[in-house]
C-alpha cells in the first residue's frame, strides 16, 4: 500500500461549503446502499415476522448511511491523487482544493465510529460488526489495495457495497440467513456488468491514472464478454428469492422482465465495438445506456421486493 | 485590555486575518458541525429511552416484569422457572421486603 502522493495544496484553494462535505459522502451511491438496506430491512420483518421499533430502524437505516459516507470519505482520501489526474473526479472536493485530506480522512474515520456506534446501540451487535467490516472491505481492502493492484479490484471489491441488505436484515433479526446472502449475491454479481459498462466509456482515464481496470489490462473485447458473462450469471441468480420464497410473482415477473432487458443489453453491448479505438457513437451511448439501466435495474428488483413484503402484496410462487 | 494593545502595538503586523468569505465559510461549517453533534446526541438520547421503555430486563424477568400500563406483575412470566429469573450473580436484586433504613 502506498500513500497517496497528492496533497492539499494540489489545487488553488477555495473556500469549502457544507455541500463539498455532502459530496465527499458520494451521496449517489449513498442512496442506493440505503435503498438496498432498507430492503434486507423490510424483507426480514416480512419473511420471519419478527418486529422493530420503527424509530430504531430508522436509525439503523440512517447508521447505515452515515458508513456508506464515512466509507466515501476515506476513498476519497485515498484517492485524492488520481482523483485529480481524472477528468471525471476531477472536481471532487479534495483535487478542487475545497476540502483538506486531512479532514476527509478525519471526518471518514469518526463518521465511520459514529456508524457504528449507532447500529449497535439500535439494533444488535451483529449488524454493527458487519457495518464495520464493509466499512473496512471498502475503505482498506477495495480502496487501498485491491483498486491499483488487480483488474479484478472491481469483482472482489462489489462485496462492500453488497453487504447492506444483510446489514438490514440482521438489525431486525439478529441473524443473517440464506434469503440476505442472496440479496447479497445479486448486488455482488450485478457490480461487474455495472462498473465495466461505465469503465468501457473511461478507459482512457483509469489507464492515465495507473489504475488496473479490466478494459485497461485485457482491453474493451474482454471487458465485453466479462460483461455479459456476469450478467448471464445475474438473471438467473435474482430469480432465486422466488425458489425460496422470498420474493413472490410481483418480485419474479419484475426481476424477470428486467432481467430480459439487461441480458439484451450486455449480448448489444457484446456484440459493439465499445471501448474500442475505433468505437462509433452509438457503440458507446449503448455502454452508456447499459450503465443506466444496470442502476434502474438494481434500484426496481429491490423495490419490488419491498413492495411485496411492505404493503403485503407478497404472494409466493406455488402458494408456499 | 487597552494597556495589552499598546504592548503590542505594531507586533504580529504579518498575522494571518481570514477574508470575509472565509470567515462565513468557517461559520457555515461550524453551524452544519454544531447541528450534526446535536442530532446524535438526541439520536443516542432517543435509542436510549426506546431501549429502556422496552425494558427488556424486566421481560427476561430480571428483577420483576410490567404489564402495558408499566404496572409490576409478581408471577414470573410463563414457563419460566425461579431460575431463570434469578439475576446474574454479580448483582443483587433489591429486596424490597426489607425496612429501609431509618424505618422500624
Amino acid at each position: 500500500m502506498t500513500e497517496p502522493s497528492a496533497t492539499s495544496d494540489m489545487a488553488p484553494k477555495r473556500y469549502a461549503t457544507a455541500g463539498d462535505y455532502v459530496q465527499l459522502l458520494k451521496p449517489r451511491i449513498m442512496m442506493l446502499v440505503v435503498f438496498t438496506a432498507i430492503a434486507g430491512l423490510v424483507a426480514a420483518v416480512g419473511v420471519t415476522g419478527v418486529l422493530i421499533n420503527p424509530v430504531m430502524a430508522a436509525i439503523a437505516t440512517l447508521a447505515i448511511a452515515l458508513g456508506s459516507g464515512a466509507a466515501g470519505a476515506i476513498n476519497m482520501w485515498y484517492d485524492a491523487d488520481i482523483d485529480q489526474i481524472m477528468t471525471r473526479t476531477s472536481t471532487r472536493p479534495i483535487p478542487s482544493g475545497a476540502v483538506p485530506k486531512e479532514e476527509a480522512l478525519a471526518m471518514g474515520l469518526i463518521m465511520s465510529g459514529v456508524s457504528v456506534l449507532l447500529m449497535w446501540l439500535a439494533s444488535n451487535w451483529l449488524a454493527a460488526a458487519l457495518l464495520a467490516f464493509s466499512i473496512f472491505y471498502y475503505g482498506v481492502i477495495y480502496t487501498m489495495w485491491l483498486k491499483r493492484s488487480t483488474p479484478q479490484n472491481i469483482v472482489i471489491g462489489g462485496g462492500a457495497g453488497a453487504f447492506p441488505p444483510v446489514i438490514g436484515w440482521a438489525a431486525v433479526t439478529g441473524n443473517t440467513p440464506v434469503d440476505a446472502w442472496i440479496l447479497f449475491a445479486i448486488i455482488f454479481f450485478w457490480t461487474p456488468p455495472h462498473f465495466w459498462a461505465l469503465s468501457l466509456l473511461a478507459h482512457g482515464e483509469y489507464e492515465k491514472a495507473g489504475v488496473p481496470m479490466l478494459p485497461v489490462t485485457h482491453g474493451a473485447k474482454a471487458t465485453r464478454n466479462q460483461i455479459l458473462l456476469y450478467t448471464i450469471l445475474l438473471v438467473p441468480l435474482a430469480l432465486l428469492p422466488v425458489a425460496t420464497g422470498l420474493g413472490g410473482w410481483i418480485y419474479g415477473l419484475v426481476t424477470l422482465a428486467l432481467g430480459l432487458v439487461f441480458l439484451a443489453y450486455a449480448v448489444r453491448v457484446w456484440r459493439s465495438k465499445a471501448g474500442d479505438a475505433g468505437a462509433s457513437a452509438a457503440d458507446m451511448k449503448l455502454a452508456r445506456g447499459m450503465f443506466f439501466f444496470s442502476i434502474l435495474y438494481l434500484f426496481l428488483v429491490f423495490a419490488a421486493l419491498i413492495v411485496e413484503h411492505a404493503a403485503g402484496l407478497h404472494f409466493p410462487v406455488g402458494g408456499a | 485590555m487597552s494597556d495589552e494593545k499598546e504592548k503590542y502595538a505594531g507586533e504580529f503586523t504579518d498575522a494571518y486575518t481570514p477574508q470575509e468569505a472565509e470567515l462565513r465559510a468557517r461559520k457555515s461549517r461550524n453551524l452544519w458541525l454544531g447541528l450534526a453533534l446535536a442530532g446524535f446526541v438526541i439520536l443516542v438520547g432517543v435509542v436510549t429511552f426506546i431501549r429502556l421503555s422496552s425494558s427488556d430486563l424486566s421481560q427476561s424477568g430480571f428483577y420483576y416484569s410490567v404489564d402495558d400500563k408499566g404496572e409490576r406483575i409478581n408471577d414470573l412470566p410463563e414457563g419460566m422457572t425461579p431460575d431463570q429469573a434469578a439475576p446474574p450473580p454479580n448483582l443483587t436484586p433489591i429486596d424490597e421486603t426489607q425496612p429501609e433504613e431509618g424505618e422500624p
